[in-house]
């Protein structure tokens, strides 16, 4: 029994420890950048974290999945001068799905046929790669329009009013920091990322892309 | 109006994206797991796809007969999952730990399954053929016994 309370102590020392040191945890890290990747697919109006990207065939399990590997293997460094870990991390992760929305429009491009080329300017509204439907696919430019961005969100926060005077803050005046929005909607900082956090759960909880479905549905 | 090049776009869209929803940073571990969670990602089995994810990439080690990186060491002790045997006496200890942490969390959710409303018994034992006073009286007694347990909880709720 003594030998049990050592040891615990030795285990929780060791817990304190590594927490001391700043060593990185990978649980926290992996939930973290799971729920940025989720919110990252939704605002490009791929879907939510079960969807994948097509023709590349990555989920934000495996985007995330594969940022965390190349920092365990030390091909993505961090020193604390650019930022805090999970910022570098989160950044490499949001360039990585641009890029295989990039790499997934240039491979639709180049393998697609001469008939699979007459049917689209006939018109036919879904593009086919090696069997795969791709129902969400769309250029990388058009995910990245302002306008439609603009829209989307707009859409999506029509009904929450002081959530809309965020989005207005942000995309009207063009304030990004928590105390120029608060400036401007006349509340405090500390309110402007309650709501901050409000608009990440609204984006998960209902999603861009699903409200603007339901809207166009209805 | 000039084009934007794609890098131009693609900046532009992350600091509005920044600016509405916050940077990763913002996200703290606490509201990540309420949004997973909320979106029905289970995330024992999050962790140990990850664990079996670098694991792979620790086996090119293995194979090559070489040092794996430190960083790489340490995500694998982390994320070992519950059900691999443990390799030491603290390894033993933190899954038990972890374990036990598991049960008394569903066991804290007992609680919020007790509905607010008063709580009435379908008493159907009354009304069955057979049973004795005596029988009666002894299921009138579990029956007042198991509503003031539940009632304890809810309050303690």
């Amino acid at each position: 029994m003594a030998n049990y309370w050592a040891l615990e102590r030795i285990s929780e020392r060791g817990s304190n420890l590594s927490a001391q040191l700043g060593k990185p945890e990978f649980k926290k890290l992996q939930l973290r950048l799971m729920a940025y990747c989720t919110r990252v697919f939704l605002e490009l109006g791929i879907g939510g974290g079960d969807s994948i990207i097509s023709g590349v065939a990555l989920s934000p399990e495996d985007f995330v999945g594969n940022v965390l590997a190349d920092y365990a293997l030390g091909k993505i460094k961090h020193h604390s001068s650019k930022g805090s870990l999970v910022t570098i991390l989160g950044t490499a992760l949001r360039n990585d799905v641009i890029d295989a929305l990039r790499r997934k429009s240039h491979e639709r491009e180049g393998s697609w046929s001469a008939s699979e080329e007459e049917n689209h300017s006939d018109g036919a509204s879904s593009k086919t790669r090696t069997g795969i439907h791709d129902g969400t696919a769309s250029d990388v430019l058009a995910v990245l329009d302002e306008d439609s961005y603009r829209e989307r969100v707009r859409k999506a926060l029509a009904g929450e009013p002081d959530l809309v005077e965020v989005v207005d803050a942000v995309l009207e005046f063009n304030a990004m920091k928590p105390e120029e929005i608060a400036e401007i909607i006349d509340i405090t900082a500390a309110e402007v990322q309650n709501r901050k956090k409000r608009l990440r759960r609204r984006l998960v909880t209902y999603g861009l892309v699903h409200v603007d479905e339901k809207k166009a549905g209805s | 109006m000039r084009k934007r090049t794609l890098e131009e776009a693609r900046n532009r869209i992350n600091r509005l994206s920044e600016g509405l929803f916050g940077s990763p940073e913002d996200i703290t571990t606490e509201e990540a797991e309420t949004l997973l969670t909320e979106a029905g990602v289970d995330l024992e089995r999050l962790h140990d796809r990850l664990y079996e994810r670098l694991h792979k990439e620790a086996e090119r080690f293995w194979t090559e007969r070489k040092e794996i990186p430190a960083l790489l060491k340490d995500a694998l002790s982390e994320l070992r999952p519950l059900s691999v045997n443990p390799r030491s006496d603290a390894e033993l200890i933190r899954q038990a730990r972890s374990n036990v942490d598991r049960i008394v969390e569903k066991a804290k959710m007992i609680g919020s399954l007790i509905p607010s409303a008063p709580l009435h018994f379908a008493e159907s034992y009354r009304n069955k053929k057979g049973v004795t006073q005596q029988d009666r009286e002894k299921l009138d007694k579990v029956r007042s016994a198991l509503k003031s347990k539940l009632e304890s909880i809810r309050e303690k709720k």
